[in-house]
């Protein structure tokens, strides 16, 4: 991908308050993420609850970084510390290789938009007594001081880049298809500028028609502004769809990263097999034999009282004594292929057949 | 081409017919038509799965079944009758609701009282359909507990809604549809809400027991791909209207209405990761604006001349329907 492409057609106007990007911050990764941890007091007071515990890795510039898992596993705390919505307890998180702490608060407002966040749902992320236009300036007039033409230009060529022809700049949310909204609020997004975009399930509200769209829509201006993308979803055949790496997330924790392609056709963490398994098909019913499905037992424990040792252990169909007592690191047996898991799983074919030859780690 | 409908006909088998049925809201003075000339037939012991995007009119189809529409806001044409009784009479509806009918809703902390236990709930179901005392109900609601495979029933009866999480509640939701061995279970989204991993142990639950009792499935669902893993036969259905009805197998092998055939190509399948994903321009018309002709027409990119006008539900055998006058000229792709 480009770098230089990086300027879309949305900047015409120069701003001398947008951060350039120097060429030391090129060759960072866009996110640097470093032993993140996120707690939260509970009501009660006296107990963590550990959203996101000692979570690394980084995400490269202009790639799609997927990050899947299931409700309660952390993923949307993640997505707000990324954008420093909320702060990180311990751990570092470098946006474009600069740790946003360090920087003073004007600096921090620079900084900070070049990394947006596009919420799930589209209704809420609106204000409804707003217009369309209204609601896309407001990021740059906050910038700017003031609301001039100039900057209504920039809004409208914003909504144009997401398909919105300029008729719908002076409607309201209520006038729109949950599509169309979700639209709006990448075209928000948009008009800083940013570097990154952090998706939190941004379709996962919408039909399937519409969401085929709106990652139509995704995919093609990633590739045209060269953006990079961090895309958290619960939904596997989107995640494999617009992800270049996938990073799964299981109670606070990544326990497998991989490049997407690796990660779908050969899962090392017994959980990530069981994601994979548990989706229905369309093709696979009809097919001779069916597929061998992978029911876990059980549901994600509490955060706030995690297992011991291996976190999927309660529900790991190879969990042995080992993985009571210690909790396993993340390791990378194949380049690029990390998994927290004790054992070296192999898993001949994971469609035909459902018996993983279990192996112990020498 | 006549119109054998060996489907919404009486047959010795049709457990659930449903013909010609349209449902109205009232609004003040407005009137709006919501679905428009439903019909379809469940078998005995047959999975039947609805599918289509919101706003189709999925749920309120379920709910006219069960009588669950307001009243006096609501109205109920044409016919629904469950082996032979008329559903649309309260009397004969309130012998069958609940006790031969069971029902799961979408989500299940809202469909369970929380000021009354599990237990209790399943037990008043049970003593409310088969006259039998309060111990023996205890008795049977544990075994229903325990037949949804929930750990430790007789400690878990006393447990209260909030204290189980999503996935555990959806069991007693189908603990307590399956307690009096209704014939027919109908399932509104019952997965939708739940995670991957325990929609596969629900789904799985859920057609263990359809299938042990021998009752018949009606499931609704947004997600074609529980339809493929759980049904024998869909409906498909658009703007209030059925537009396809044939076995799940044979639809995906190859659709014969534009919008199934539409619905199936915008999945993404893995195949070509980052593609396009081929889309169904445009939007589902609003109710106050319905077409004469075909109204998935705006959207058709097969749409011809012969659109403008209404399109009937057409018999392609005896096994299929679809609403599209073009279905014998088009050929649609299928996944498989």
């Amino acid at each position: 991908m480009e770098l230089t492409s990086a300027i879309g057609a949305i900047s015409t106007v120069e701003d001398a308050e947008m951060p350039k990007t120097s060429g030391a911050a090129i060759r960072s990764p866009v996110f640097e993420v470093r032993e993140l941890e996120v707690h939260f007091r509970t009501r009660t007071g006296d107990t963590m609850l550990r959203a996101v515990d000692k979570v690394s890795f980084q995400v490269h510039r202009g790639e799609t970084f997927g990050i899947i898992g299931e409700s309660g596993s952390g993923k949307s705390t993640l997505a707000r510390a990324l954008t420093y919505l909320t702060k990180p307890t311990r751990g570092q998180i470098l946006q474009d290789g600069i740790d946003p702490l360090n920087l003073g608060p004007r600096e921090l407002r620079t900084h900070r938009r070049r990394f947006q966040l596009i919420f799930q749902n589209p209704d809420s992320a609106l204000n409804p007594r707003r217009s369309i236009l209204s609601s896309v300036v407001e990021p740059l007039e906050i910038v700017r001081g003031q609301r001039t033409v100039e900057l209504e230009g920039l809004a409208l060529q914003a909504l144009e880049k997401v398909g919105l022809r300029s008729e719908f700049a002076l409607r309201y949310p209520h006038q729109l298809s949950g599509g169309q909204k979700q639209r709006v609020n990448i075209a928000r997004a948009l008009v800083m500028q940013p570097a990154a975009l952090v998706c939190d399930e941004i379709v996962s509200a919408l039909d399937v028609s519409i969401r085929a769209e709106v990652l139509n829509l995704l995919i093609g201006i990633q590739a045209e502004l060269g953006l990079t993308v961090v895309f958290i979803t619960h939904d596997l055949s989107v995640v494999s769809h617009v992800s270049d790496r996938i990073a799964v997330m299981y109670l606070g924790q990544i326990v497998e990263l991989a490049d997407a392609a690796e990660l779908r056709g050969r899962p090392l963490h017994p959980y990530t097999r069981a994601l994979w398994s548990a989706e229905p098909q369309l093709s696979r019913s009809v097919a001779e034999g069916g597929h061998h499905r992978v029911t876990l037992q059980g549901e994600i424990p509490s955060p706030v009282t995690p297992p011991s040792g291996c976190r999927f252990r309660t529900r790991c169909p190879h969990a042995r004594e080992i993985c009571v007592e210690k909790m396993p690191l993340l390791r990378e047996p194949a380049p690029g292929h990390q998994v927290a898991c004790h054992f070296d799983l192999e898993y001949p074919d994971l469609f035909t057949d459902g018996n993983a030859r279990l192996a112990t780690q020498p | 081409m006549l119109p054998v409908d060996n489907d919404s006909g009486p047959s010795e088998d049709s457990l659930l017919v449903l013909d010609g049925v349209s449902v109205s809201f009232i609004d003040r003075q407005y009137r709006r038509r919501i679905t428009t000339d439903v019909r379809f037939s469940i078998r005995r012991g047959e999975t039947l799965g609805i599918v289509g995007e919101s706003g189709c009119g999925k749920t309120v189809t379920a709910m006219a079944i069960m009588g669950l529409l307001p009243a006096g806001k609501s109205v109920v044409e044409g016919r629904i009758e469950f082996e032979g009784r008329n559903l649309l009479d309260h009397t004969q509806l309130r012998q069958v609701r609940g006790r031969e009918i069971g029902m799961i809703f979408q989500e299940p902390m809202s469909a369970l009282d929380p000021v009354f236990t599990i237990g209790e709930q399943i037990s008043e179901t049970i003593r409310q359909h088969m006259r039998v005392d309060r111990r023996t109900s205890r008795a049977q609601a544990i075994e229903a507990l325990a037949a949804v495979k929930i750990a430790d029933p007789h400690k878990r009866y006393d447990d209260y809604p909030m204290q189980l999480s999503g996935g555990m509640l959806q069991r007693v939701m189908i603990a307590q549809a399956l307690a009096c061995r209704p014939k027919l279970v109908i399932a509104d989204e019952p997965t939708t809400a739940l995670d991957v991993t325990v929609q596969a142990q629900i789904l799985d639950l859920l057609s263990r027991q359809v299938e042990s009792t021998g009752a018949a499935l009606l499931l609704i669902t947004h997600d074609l791909g529980v339809v493929a893993e759980t049904c024998s036969r869909m409906v498909t259905m658009y703007a209030g209207e059925v537009v396809e009805n044939g076995k799940v197998e044979t639809i995906l092998r190859k659709p014969r209405h534009p919008y199934t055939a539409g619905l199936l190509s915008c999945l993404p399948r893995g195949a070509m990761p980052k593609s396009l994903l081929p889309s169904i321009p445009g939007v589902v018309p609003g109710f106050d604006a319905l077409p004469v002709g075909c109204r998935f027409g705006s959207r058709c990119s097969n749409f011809a001349d012969s659109c403008r006008q209404h399109q009937a539900l057409i018999d392609l055998d005896a096994q299929h329907k679809t609403r599209c006058g073009l279905a014998r000229e088009l050929d649609l792709q299928g996944v498989v």
